[in-house]
């Protein structure tokens, strides 16, 4: 796995290193592998590994910014490592980091508060002020808090999109109503879906809005009416009043309203997802990511454009995200921090917006021209709506519990979107549930 | 007695001369033996015994995957039995799936291969049909089947509204989730069929012969030879079926992730979330040496009983 070349001088170190990870696993002991690591830059060549997850656009594009690092530090060369599977992507990485292999530079999402808080990664806030990066001025006052974990900055922001609304404009005009805006109250929302649900026979031809089980979904109407999960000290905070309006009215838009699809529609129409139903043209509106425009782009026939989020009490929405960080693990962390501040750089930014891969952290990059115009689009989007909802983004309450938090969440929300449940008993449950979670941790 | 006793010493007498003719033969074979067992031997030491004594080991450790295990004695145990508020549902989802899937289609697959056992012209057709789904991965058969199970849409649904049944909502219910599964484990009968037909095949026909003439009918032929001749099959398929239902894994995955509201959470998904997602790998370790050890008992407690009905032909002729 690891590429020897160069590294002759630390060749019999490495492999002493590797029996020793060997023995680890083994004896189930810790030996430490520390040979030397240099915390200024190299001068010499330098060979650094990166791990990131994606599939072909995302290895290109990697790729493609990586070739552009090397021109800037020609004695760095950073060899890419992809996982073709996100689910698989911590797996491998856990598993390579505990088998002495971890790469010096990781991508890392909703996982970044697991690695951090294990030690597994290094707390760049001493490299971040002596290479005078302000965070908050390249990426916004929201984004770079999702990658710290008490207090510290654990990694760089590399992409990340707001969630805005998808919307069909044919059926807009037809049902004769405004297309969205960021202005739009939940009363807004409701009276457009309403008008463009279309009920024929007993049977819904044509959806309003989609709600579904999926946590940037309710969470953003939770946070868009100033509810939380956690409250500042991390202790759940999920039984208020507000998040109980908040989940009655996301619950109401298919029970009551009948607006959106219920759970047993959605298995009936064979388990579709929003993304799907809307390039069917049978949804009017939905809430989704950049990822979307290249799936909407290619359905024939299909006009449609993109908004920022309707406001609550307060414009809330989620982002999809990740960041950069270096390993604990890594022997030349200064030199990893060099690519890094470069690639989160404009130009490192670059083949991220030209090759459709993301939207890119850097608002600057957000509000070039090749990103608000971008020439792979066959029509015209409005982009503007990324950099936009940028200031609404919330931060999710990431702890190293996210994925157990989900699991409760899922777990009561299922029965209370079925109807069989009310927003009140659903949160008492999810918030006695998240006690001992949320304790195992600490 | 006397000459019974007579006859096995001449034996033991016969066979000590053959043997130390033949101990240098043996000797030989014997090393042999070992040579080419030894890959196997080999890769099991190395990939097999020592992950599964390190599993052990972790079973009895707080290991995250990314800090050194801290030995915490019997704590995973202690919470698995005592406090985890998820760990007897998911006890007893894997029991009553195994419970119902396993006896169901042992009784599916007797009952098909029966009929596939018949000389009717086609027939090859018929035997390649039902062995067919057994070849489709399981991630696609998963995804059909959640066009089959749809509420109102699914196939099986609206041909239950033709004789006058309404059908419940399948993989949303909490209490017809596992029904479900158990209705998809059917679809894959194919290879114990396989191996039924195989054995009913060999089964000689002078038996069914003797049997016609003596009076018996088809039924009585079926229950008093064909039955006996093929137990050991069946046991085979039934203890292969009983460890496969335990560690049912894909289908949970894929169609339900274990909902709605854990209804459909078996053991290896469970210790799957908890290994992966939760960092919880000792105990994920915990869980799988549980695992473990009902399906050594449950396997233990077939091979009890089985002498009581499993018939073998040797045992006869000896």
């Amino acid at each position: 796995m690891l590429n020897r070349a160069g590294r002759s001088r630390m060749a019999s170190k490495e492999s002493a290193c590797r029996i020793g990870a060997v023995a680890l696993l083994v004896s189930l002991g810790l030996t430490a592998c520390s040979s030397g690591t240099s915390q200024k830059a190299s001068t010499g060549p330098v060979t650094l590994h990166m791990s990131v997850w994606g599939g072909a656009v995302d290895k290109k594009v990697y790729t493609e910014r990586l070739a552009l690092a090397k021109k800037k530090y020609p004695n760095i060369t950073v060899k890419l490592q992809l996982v073709p599977s996100a689910d698989d992507y911590n797996q491998k990485i856990q598993t390579a980091i505990v088998g002495g292999k971890g790469p010096d530079i990781l991508e890392l999402a909703e996982t970044t508060p697991v690695f951090a808080d294990k030690n597994e990664i290094l707390p760049l806030d001493d490299k971040l002020s002596a290479a005078k990066m302000d965070l908050k001025s390249m990426f916004g006052d929201k984004v770079p808090n999702i990658f710290q974990w008490k207090g510290k900055q654990y990694a760089v922001p590399d992409r990340s999109g707001a969630m805005v609304v998808y919307y069909n404009k044919k059926l807009f005009n037809q049902a004769k109503v405004g297309y969205p805006t960021a202005n739009w109250s939940w009363q807004d929302l409701l009276s457009a879906a309403q008008k463009l649900t279309i009920r024929q026979g007993g049977t819904t031809k044509q959806w309003g809005f989609s709600t579904i089980d999926w946590w940037p979904y309710w969470m953003s109407f939770m946070y868009q009416n100033g509810g939380k999960i956690l409250d500042s000290s991390g202790k759940p905070q999920v039984n208020s009043k507000q998040n109980v309006q908040a989940l009655q009215f996301y619950n109401d838009l298919a029970w009551k309203y009948k607006v959106a699809p219920t759970p047993r529609d959605l298995a009936n129409m064979k388990n579709v997802g929003p993304d799907q139903l809307f390039a069917q043209g049978k949804l009017a509106m939905e809430i989704t990511g950049f990822w979307n425009i290249a799936a909407a782009n290619s359905v024939k026939g299909l006009d449609w454009d993109i908004a920022p989020l309707w406001h609550g009490q307060s414009p809330a929405t989620s982002a999809f995200f990740s960041g950069l960080a270096i390993s604990r693990t890594s022997k030349h962390p200064a030199d990893a921090f060099k690519v890094m501040q470069f690639l989160a750089s404009s130009a490192g930014q670059r083949p991220i917006i030209d090759n459709a891969e993301d939207a890119p952290a850097n608002l600057q990059v957000q509000a070039s021209n090749a990103f608000l115009q971008p020439t792979w689009s066959k029509r015209p989007v409005n982009m503007k709506a990324f950099g936009e909802s940028a200031g609404a983004i919330f931060v999710p309450p990431l702890t190293p519990q996210w994925n157990e938090m989900l699991k409760v969440f899922t777990d009561n929300l299922d029965v209370l979107f079925k109807n069989q449940s009310t927003p009140q008993k659903t949160l008492a449950a999810i918030q006695q549930q998240l006690g001992p979670v949320m304790k195992s941790g600490s | 007695m006397a000459t019974a006793r007579l006859g096995a010493s001449r034996i033991g007498a016969r066979a000590r001369s053959r043997r130390v003719r033949r101990s240098a033969r043996a000797r030989k074979e014997a090393a042999w033996f070992y040579v080419m067992v030894s890959p196997w031997l080999i890769g099991f030491l190395v990939f097999l015994a020592g992950p599964l004594l390190a599993s052990l080991y972790f079973s009895f450790t707080d290991y995250d995957l990314l800090t050194p295990p801290r030995w915490i004695g019997l704590g995973n145990y202690r919470y698995m039995f005592g406090t985890d508020p998820l760990f007897w549902k998911v006890v007893g989802n894997t029991v009553f799936y195994t419970a119902i899937a396993v006896p169901v289609s042992t009784v599916v697959s007797i009952g098909l291969a029966a009929l596939l056992h018949r000389s009717v012209p086609g027939i090859r057709i018929f035997r390649t049909i039902v062995y067919l789904p057994s070849l489709v991965p399981l991630v696609a058969s998963a995804m059909l089947f959640t066009w089959v199970l749809a509420p109102d849409t699914g196939l099986l649904n609206r041909a239950l509204r033709l004789i006058g049944i309404h059908g419940p909502a399948w993989l949303l219910s909490e209490t017809w989730v596992k029904p479900a599964l158990i209705l998809m484990s059917l679809w894959s009968v194919g290879t114990s069929v396989i191996l039924l037909l195989a054995g009913m095949q060999g089964i000689p026909s002078e038996f069914g012969e003797a049997a016609r003439i003596d009076g018996a009918n088809s039924w009585q032929q079926f229950r008093r030879i064909t039955l006996p001749m093929l137990s050991p099959v069946i046991l085979f398929n039934v203890i292969m079926g009983m460890i496969g239902s335990f560690q049912i894994f894909s289908q949970v995955y894929i169609l339900t992730k274990g909902g709605p509201d854990n209804a459909s959470e078996m053991l290896v998904p469970y210790l799957f979330d908890q290994g992966f997602r939760f960092n919880k790998m000792g105990y994920a370790s915990a869980l799988s040496w549980v695992l473990f050890v009902i399906i050594m008992a449950f396997t233990a407690l077939i091979f009890r009983t089985s002498s009581g009905w499993v018939f073998y032909e040797s045992e006869v002729r000896r």
